[in-house]
């Protein structure tokens, strides 16, 4: 069957709709897929850190687990123009040499809470101490629509400091809404992961493979239900 | 294929994967995480404590409760330390903070949330409980009973699967109504697919809630006016004789669900009196004599028997208004819930903000969901238009005023869009009007409730999160198919754009789960 005649067919763009949706979701989920610390919570008083073009802030963070590979951030005013564009660096401790670099732009989805920096795992992570560096780049001033890093302060982040290159400040006992992520090291490791936190402060039926089975059972089903709504003869 | 000529094993698999789904959304969203939860837990609680209480209950200062500090609200002592215990004060609308999690499936405070010995009734005065007098809280204060030697968390999740069993009688009931209104079987199974998918009604069946009560009751209603008006001029009273039973049934099940049952009441009047009407076969001046007559004594029936402090409680007259007058209070609160951005913040709680509204689909996606809607509004419009008298006028009369209306008639009377054919594959005007009445209604008495607390206190404390207008998802999705129906050519093409928005629907349901939910809660 030639392209043409299968485009005629509706099931074979129901079933290209299909997958390609569910390919978007997919990927959005595998960039997702990484666990942060969660031992902290961004509680008491909170700010904004404004990002200045071509003047960085950074923060020294030291690692929790090995395998590091992402840096949640809360960043607001995310909305760039053509021509903008925001640097995530991950450094070593003195902030000089890049380890990973990433950057958003136009064209980067709006974040869903968090922006996500993602880079190759570090297999040795665990308490080792790492340079989180992010720079704005426009060539307007957006005044107070620019950029920003959401901030925490308290007795918690006693200790943290992060430094703010727009007005060459470093802010004592405070931190940027950041996490720190972790992978397992492979795909169905995380996965396993994900099932033990999903699990936690559950009823003893929806942990573990309780859990898994119904996933499982209710993707099969959707997917059974998917293809039945494509294959099914359209009523003339 | 074994399922295309099962139609019943099919629809039977629906039900299934909304319960699948339920019960993972019932899961997936943390402890107490689901609007209001802990309050209605504790209501449930103190339902099932014995009415003869034998344990001392302290009086405390009645506004002691804050939003931000379960401890000071007069729960039980299991709800309040289990809350603390799952970070549910931090958790709360924050959705950059998350619970501390363990390496493991247990969660590092489960245990001792599990073997407590805190006290599961409440000791303090005024408790902080709903009084609505709600059939869900009844069916969960029987659970809560049977099952009180478990866990707080089985307690609690069993509470959740209740309100999945609710919503998954609204799927069946979407079947059955999307059938009543003339729909062939495969179109009314990709309609129910299309309610059974809805992010935020598969949310509001899987937390512990009384909307979920409303929202089977509104089916319930939908189910029984769609199916009284499909008999209204044929059928045997043996026939309507049922399903007004089934409507009755409906009205006392939302009166005894929540406050907004009251709205069934009132579309009920018009609804019975169309039917009587259509029954009788008499003039229509003869007819208006005898409606005129029947709501002046049903009127006066309510006056005597309904206590006026109900009527005091619903409209809040009693209380004295924080503004200059009606109207400019009405101005300030159209503009706070309908100006700026209040209709958006409505529209995207409807469709997908889960938890306790801190956690939103993507507005991109709720743009291409609000151009659908537009669009299927066009074709209601255009459908409810075409074949009138409206057209004649608009073709003849020369008059400005119809003027305006002539490219409307030009948009219906386009060939070339598809519109000229008939449409019956569509269901009839009756049942568009019948839902858009029971739409407007609801929409009209949740505002003008909200607007009365607001002309009291000058804030908006109730405020229209979607899920309040979730009771009538069945006529909405139906309107909608209707609307975008309308620019379908045939049957096939209607039958091929029902597939699509099912499709779309799945799709925007694995989304809300694997791209919203989990990212926010646990990763």
């Amino acid at each position: 069957m030639n392209i043409s005649k299968k485009l005629k067919n509706e099931r074979w763009w129901l079933t290209l709709l299909f997958v390609g949706g569910l390919l978007l979701i997919m990927i959005s989920f595998y960039n997702t897929l990484s666990f942060p610390d969660s031992g902290y919570n961004f509680l008491g008083t909170s700010g904004k850190a404004k990002l200045d073009s071509g003047k960085p802030i950074t923060q020294v963070f030291t690692a929790r687990e090995n395998n590091l590979n992402q840096i949640k951030i809360i960043i607001g005013n995310f909305d760039l123009i053509l021509r903008e564009r925001i640097d995530f660096e991950l450094m070593d401790p003195s902030c000089e040499n890049v380890l990973a670099r990433q950057s958003a732009n136009f064209f980067t989805p709006s974040p869903h809470i968090y922006y996500r920096f993602n880079f190759p795992a570090i297999p040795d992570s665990a308490g080792e101490k790492y340079c989180f560096k992010v720079t704005y780049f426009s060539p307007i001033d957006r005044g107070s629509e620019r950029p920003y890093l959401a901030i925490s302060e308290g007795e918690q982040f006693r200790g943290q400091s992060y430094i703010n290159e727009g007005n060459s400040r470093v802010y004592e006992n405070r931190t940027l809404q950041m996490r720190p992520g972790y992978t397992a090291g492979s795909f169905l490791g995380d996965l396993g992961r994900l099932n033990d936190r999903i699990s936690q402060y559950k009823p003893n039926f929806a942990k573990g493979w309780g859990l898994t089975l119904l996933f499982g059972t209710f993707l099969l089903g959707t997917f059974a239900l998917i293809f039945w709504i494509i294959r099914s003869k359209t009523e003339e | 294929m074994f399922l295309h000529q099962k139609p019943a094993l099919f629809l039977g698999c629906i039900l299934l994967l909304f319960i699948a789904k339920g019960v993972i959304f019932s899961i997936l969203l943390p402890f107490f995480q689901g609007p209001d939860e802990q309050t209605h837990y504790g209501t449930i609680q103190y339902r099932a404590e014995p009415k003869v209480k034998s344990w001392p209950i302290e009086k405390r200062p009645e506004e002691t409760a804050t939003g931000s500090n379960i401890v000071t609200y007069h729960f039980s002592e299991e709800i309040i330390r289990s809350g603390q215990a799952t970070q549910f004060d931090e958790v709360k609308w924050q959705n950059e903070n998350t619970q501390n999690f363990s390496d493991s499936s247990f969660g590092p405070n489960e245990e001792l949330v599990i073997e407590n010995s805190w006290k599961h009734y409440i000791d303090a005065s005024p408790m902080s409980i709903s009084g609505t007098p709600s059939i869900y809280y009844s069916l969960a204060a029987g659970l809560e009973k049977l099952f009180s030697d478990h866990s707080v968390f089985f307690r609690f999740f069993l509470m959740r699967l209740l309100s999945v069993v609710l919503g998954t009688l609204v799927v069946l009931l979407t079947y059955l109504t999307a059938r009543k209104t003339g729909l062939s079987e495969w179109q009314s199974l990709l309609i129910s697919t299309l309610v059974a998918f809805q992010p935020m009604l598969s949310a509001t069946a899987a937390i512990v809630n009384i909307d979920i009560a409303l929202i089977l009751a509104f089916s319930l209603f939908v189910y029984a006016g769609t199916a009284l008006l499909q008999y209204s001029s044929s059928a045997s009273w043996r026939i309507s004789w049922k399903y007004l039973t089934l409507l009755i049934f409906s009205i006392i099940l939302g009166l005894f669900s929540k406050g907004p049952g009251m709205v069934l009441v009132i579309v009920a009047t018009p609804l019975l009196t169309y039917l009587i009407y259509k029954r009788l076969n008499i003039s229509l001046k003869r007819f208006f004599s005898g409606v005129a007559i029947s709501i002046f004594a049903l009127s006066a029936l309510i006056f005597i028997l309904v206590p006026k402090s109900y009527f005091v409680g619903i409209t809040n007259f009693s209380t004295t208004s924080k503004f200059d007058s009606p109207l400019v209070s009405l101005g300030k609160y159209i503009s706070k819930t309908i100006g700026g951005n209040g209709l958006s913040i409505t529209h995207n709680s409807y469709w997908g903000n889960f938890g306790w509204l801190d956690t939103k689909i993507s507005p991109k996606i709720l743009d291409v969901i609000r151009i659908i809607e537009l669009v299927a509004l066009l074709g209601i419009i255009l459908y409810l238009i075409s074949g009138t008298r409206f057209l004649d006028y608009a073709r003849n009369d020369k008059r400005w005023i119809t003027r305006f209306l002539d490219p409307l008639r030009r948009l219906i009377e386009a060939g070339r869009l598809g519109m000229t054919g008939g449409k019956e594959f569509l269901p009839e005007k009756k049942y568009i009007i019948f839902f858009i009445g029971i739409i407007l209604a609801l929409q009209l008495a949740i505002r003008f409730y909200d607007w009365r607390v607001f002309d009291a206190t000058g804030q908006i404390l109730i405020g229209t999160p979607g899920r309040y207008f979730l009771p009538n998802i069945i006529p909405h999705i139906l309107l909608i198919v209707t609307g975008l129906g309308f620019f379908t050519r045939n049957k096939k093409q209607f039958h091929i754009l029902l597939k699509i928005l099912a499709l779309l629907m799945i799709l925007l349901s694995l989304y809300s789960i694997i791209n919203v939910i989990i990212p926010r809660y646990y990763l």
